[in-house]
């Protein structure tokens, strides 16, 4: 309590603490903006939306925007095919194949990982295993992407071409997983930052608790799944949370271990569309008139600015309704610690 | 022996080798302790389980596997995400170093020529400017939002209980990445953006060309991060766990606003806010996404940062020279990471 | 029930920096502890915190492995077994209950992870709460949180012997109640392990508690058990000065002084007495040091030396008052009668049948009181 609970009533305190409200729901409201224009320029047409000035309300609803979209996750509409490379719902049933995948793999990986380094290890063992644990956190991604991106290719060379078995021209047994969803998948299961997190929590159950389940004779993973797991509902949810957006939202990684344009999942294809859309006009003249034309045939369809926001939202919902399902368990489920 | 009841731990776990532990020779008046005294109520258990102990007595070395038995029951949990964090964790992270001192190519053999990637990163014009771009970027994204989190999860938690819940929700809703960078490529349009709205119809200003302009772009890449508030929710779960006699303490000493901030709350958060730099300084030096899809690099590479650089190399498949870059990245953050860590030394409760 | 023989047990335990600093290596958490603890008896370690005893319980439970020395239940070697092989029952100090468990499912979760019988689990519960007396029963659906402590603990203790187990262990299972509950407690666990004469054995950091609750005492200090025995045996024979200071409250006076033929002084101070003929001859002469208890001091005799009075405590309940002062450098505590006057200075003489006698430099005991015979 910074505010002093008595003498509330004094009028610089009572200004000071308007003053405080004032600048918290001012920054709501900023903050609820973004959400608010989105909405709105959805249910705009394809030419209000290319208005100057932009309008607060749009001024004949229409529902061309979301129509459009739904034809285009159908794969029902023709004209926009040309410019997609596939029925929309399989670029958002591919981001919900690879958010599943992170999740059922991770979130117990690492849980586990943590469990084990803050209860069942200890002494210099535990130290070194947490520092082999969340030592690459402080590693930029840049550094590894190469590396990462190769291995892939060549699973487990981390070279360009797996190398052959000396005295022969045999190539040793390599896995390839580019171009496969596991690529996008595996490297991002262990995530470093998640381990801190459940680490953090479980450093603050009290060991006692864990002593007197192994009187009772429960094994280390019954001891895991029948007491620890049941209390430490909060920390699991924001590590799902967390885990849940970051592999919802993925943009980098998948754009460059996938190639084949029906994997990607939605956030690089989005992307995409965003880039052929707005890019329509800068290519050679013969491929821009026939551009143009599809873009026009597009345009009457309804889309443009308006339906991207439909498929930004539809990106965003689920991101939401995770932060609303796990909301009342984000402030107790963090209790970290720094680094150390 | 035809005396004893059924040894209950051998019932329990099965295991082959406490079976054969059973056989082993049996302490006849440890036996007749056990089987002498169920003088509980009537429908005790089985005499307590003892019987497993007694083979242990026997051998030294089936002690020793019992001890090390929790290490191992330790080392499976641990096992998959070590595999994990080896494979995709420290593995790559060796490999960089090696790919940065060879010719790495795409379907070309691999051959060490020492430090050429690097004489090439270094004569290279664009490597320069796209280091100068990173550090700008990370400069006014740090200085521009970093703080805000701290001071309104500071702020927030001065409100009344039950509002605290709501106001923080609406503060902290997330958005998916994508669809804001969609929605502020739309508001920074040049012609028909609610920001040229803002500029012009507001502020009376000349038209803006916004991303357009090589001197303002990494402003405005940085700018709608000011709006979306990064890690507050942390930094509010950390300031819940200080204790309320803190602050009573302070009061009673008769502390200013400020003063409680300074000498309790900020001190609380250190360690947090410390680790949170971190991860804000090696963020933002490898910005990427925004940037790509808000500019995808422009004006004349005045937006393209050192990781947008990288993609392109990696998109030419020169691994080598990429890797490289990515190495002096590396380097480069870290002394930032080493210098901040100065800084934030102390720890409060250690 | 089981017997139980500690034996020579060492714990080091590793420090969580990689690099092992000699100060973190000094000093072992149990340093060659042996005990031994006969059927159905009730032993209470106590100590300062930090001494070693509950690392010593939680070898004895088999939460911990020593790094040499052995732990033995009935003569059967069991220190590599596992805790849930061993049959023990333990209550910590925080009671550790589970917290997503209601107070059948705390019971239960022994019977659950035994792998036993639905209706076994079941009449066992129901027999524990049989046992435990009135209200236990109520105490079963709720959850951990909703339970105040004297509530967690009782649910504590029904956890621990709902499983028959042939050992107690009690890590100060009464210190987080409140004076008047833990009075109650103390009491009630006391009933229950008489009642079914389960060997125990009982942590604790207060002596009060350790006397009431203990068959015998063990005292330890720095990873090493000093003494074990009744606590008249503690009392009167105490093994070295520290067991005399940490036996007895308010706690022995301990002063300097110098035997010389047949006469004690204290230095820096005009007093002394005259010692009795037979323990003059047991004395060596030269400097000693001298306890006296709080009773131990005869109060207005004639060869008295005069002491200030600092402060008078009355403790009205226990028709006594301790007089405080200083004698030299040592802080002197004297019992005396409730209604005892108040003046600036008493004049007091050790009732030399009751003085302990240490060596000056060093811990060991020159002469002792032994049992009274009288007692």
């Amino acid at each position: 309590m910074l505010f002093p609970r008595v003498g509330r009533k004094q009028p610089a305190i009572r200004i000071a603490w308007w003053l405080v409200v004032a600048f918290l729901c001012l920054g709501i409201t900023l903050h609820l903006f973004p959400f608010y224009f989105m909405l709105i320029t959805s249910f705009k047409s394809g030419e209000e939306v290319l208005q100057f000035p932009p309008t607060w309300w749009p001024q004949e609803p229409t529902l061309a925007g979301w129509r459009l979209v739904v034809s285009l996750v159908h794969g029902a509409n023709t004209a926009a095919s040309t410019l997609m490379d596939g029925p929309f719902w399989v670029f958002f049933l591919n981001s919900v194949h690879i958010t599943f995948w992170v999740l059922v793999l991770g979130i117990p990986i690492t849980s586990l990982a943590a469990y084990a380094n803050s209860k069942l290890q200890s002494g210099p063992l535990a130290r070194w295993s947490f520092l082999f644990f969340i030592g690459t956190l402080m590693m930029p991604a840049a550094l590894t992407l190469i590396p990462n991106y190769l291995l892939t290719r060549n699973f487990p060379f981390a070279l360009p071409e797996v190398p052959e078995i000396p005295g022969t021209d045999i190539e040793f047994p390599s896995v390839r997983i580019w171009d496969t969803h596991w690529a996008v998948i595996l490297p991002i299961v262990f995530q470093a930052f998640n381990f801190l997190l459940f680490k953090g929590f479980f450093d603050t159950i009290p060991d006692s608790v864990i002593q007197a389940a192994r009187v009772d004779g429960g094994s280390e993973f019954n001891i895991f799944r029948r007491i620890v797991l049941p209390m430490s509902v909060p920390v699991y949810a924001v590590a799902i949370w967390g885990a849940f957006s970051g592999a919802w939202d993925q943009f980098l990684w998948p754009l460059i271990v996938l190639q084949t344009p029906e994997k990607m999942p939605a956030s690089v294809e989005i992307y995409l569309l965003l880039q052929r859309f707005t890019q329509a006009g800068s290519m050679n003249a013969e491929q821009a008139t026939a551009q143009a034309q599809q873009m026009q045939e597009i345009l009457s369809a309804g889309m443009s600015w308006n339906g991207l926001m439909v498929l930004g939202i539809l990106q965003s919902l689920p991101v939401f309704i995770a932060f609303i399902v796990c909301r009342e368990y984000l402030l107790r489920g963090i209790r970290l610690r720094g680094l150390k | 022996m035809s005396s004893h009841q059924p040894p209950v731990g051998a019932q329990q776990s099965p295991g082959a080798d406490q079976a054969s532990e059973n056989r082993g020779g049996r302490d006849a008046s440890a036996g007749q302790a056990l089987a002498g005294t169920s003088g509980g109520p009537p429908g005790t258990l089985d005499g307590p389980p003892l019987d497993v102990a007694e083979g242990a007595s026997t051998a030294q070395p089936t002690s020793h596997k019992l001890s090390r038995r929790r290490r191992l029951e330790g080392g499976l949990f641990v096992l998959p995400a070590f595999l994990f964090q080896l494979s995709w964790g420290w593995y790559p992270l060796l490999m960089a170093f090696v790919i940065s001192f060879t010719n790495a190519q795409f379907r070309r053999p691999v051959e060490f020529t020492g430090l050429e990637s690097y004489g090439r990163m270094w004569n290279d014009p664009l490597v320069a400017q796209a280091f100068k771009v990173t550090a700008i970027y990370a400069a006014l994204n740090i200085g521009l939002t970093f703080m805000i989190p701290i001071i309104v999860a500071i702020l927030l938690m001065e409100m009344p209980k039950k509002h605290i819940r709501w106001m923080m929700l609406l503060w902290f809703l997330p958005l998916s990445g994508i669809a804001s960078t969609l929605l502020f490529r739309y508001l920074f349009n040049a012609q028909y953006g609610l920001f040229q709205w803002v500029a012009t119809e507001v502020l009376h200003l000349p038209p803006q060309p916004f991303l357009n302009s090589s001197e303002q772009v990494l402003f405005w890449l940085v700018f709608p991060g000011i709006l979306f508030f990064g890690p507050g929710l942390i930094y509010m779960a950390t300031l819940q766990g200080i204790p309320q006699s803190y602050y009573e303490a302070a009061e009673i000493e008769g502390a200013s606003f400020w003063r409680k901030v300074w000498t309790i709350s900020l001190p609380r958060l250190r360690p947090v806010i410390s680790m949170l730099l971190i991860f804000a300084v090696i963020g933002s030096s490898q910005a990427f996404e925004f940037p790509l899809i808000m500019t995808g690099g422009g004006p004349g590479g005045a937006s393209r940062t050192v990781v947008m650089y990288l993609y392109d190399l990696l998109r030419n498949l020169r691994y080598a020279d990429a890797t490289a870059l990515g190495v002096f990245l590396f380097v480069t953050t870290m002394a930032l990471v080493v210098i901040q860590r100065r800084f934030f030394r102390e720890d409060p409760d250690a | 029930m089981a017997r139980i023989d500690v034996e020579q047990v060492v714990k080091r335990y590793a420090a969580e920096r990689i690099i092992d600093t000699e100060s973190a290596k000094a000093r072992p958490a149990l340093n060659g502890v042996s005990l031994h603890v006969a059927e159905g008896e009730t032993v209470s370690v106590v100590g300062s915190s930090g001494c070693g005893k509950s690392t010593l319980l939680k070898v004895v439970a088999g939460l911990e492995y020593p790094d040499s020395g052995r732990v033995l239940y009935n003569g059967a070697d069991v220190t590599f077994v596992r805790p849930q092989e061993r049959g023990v029952g333990m209550v910590f100090q925080d009671y550790a209950l589970y917290p997503s468990m209601k107070g059948e499912g705390n019971l239960a979760y022994y019977f659950e992870v035994h792998d036993r019988s639905e209706e076994e689990k079941e009449q066992r519960v129901r027999e524990t709460a049989e046992r435990m007396g009135v209200g236990f029963e109520h105490l079963l659906g709720r959850v951990p949180t909703t339970l105040s402590g004297g509530e967690q603990q009782r649910v504590a203790i029904g956890r621990c012997i709902v499983r028959d187990p042939q050992l107690f262990l009690m890590d100060e299972p009464i210190s987080n109640l409140d004076a008047k509950l833990r009075e109650q407690t103390r009491v009630e666990i006391r009933r229950l392990l008489r009642k079914f004469g389960i060997t125990t054995l009982y942590v604790t950091h207060d002596q009060q508690e350790a006397i009431f609750m203990g068959d015998r005492i063990a005292v330890m200090r720095d990873g090493v058990i000093e003494q074990i025995g009744t606590f008249d045996e503690l009392y009167y024979t105490p093994v070295n000065l520290f067991v005399a200071t940490f036996i007895g409250s308010p706690p022995m006076t301990v002063f300097p002084a110098y035997v010389s033929s047949g006469v004690v002084t204290v230095p820096d101070t005009d007093a002394s007495w005259q010692l009795p003929y037979q323990l003059a001859t047991e004395l060596p002469l030269g400097p000693v040091r001298v306890g006296v208890r709080p009773e131990g001091w005869v109060l207005d005799t004639p060869d008295a030396v005069g002491i200030r009075v600092r402060h008078v405590e009355r403790i009205p309940t226990e028709r006594a008052s301790f007089i405080y002062g200083n004698l030299g450098p040592a802080n002197v505590v004297v019992a005396a009668p409730v209604d005892y006057p108040e003046r600036a200075e008493v004049r007091l003489t050790p009732d030399w049948d009751r003085a302990y006698f240490f060596a000056a430099d060093g811990e060991q005991p020159l002469h002792v009181p032994g049992v009274l015979e009288l007692f």
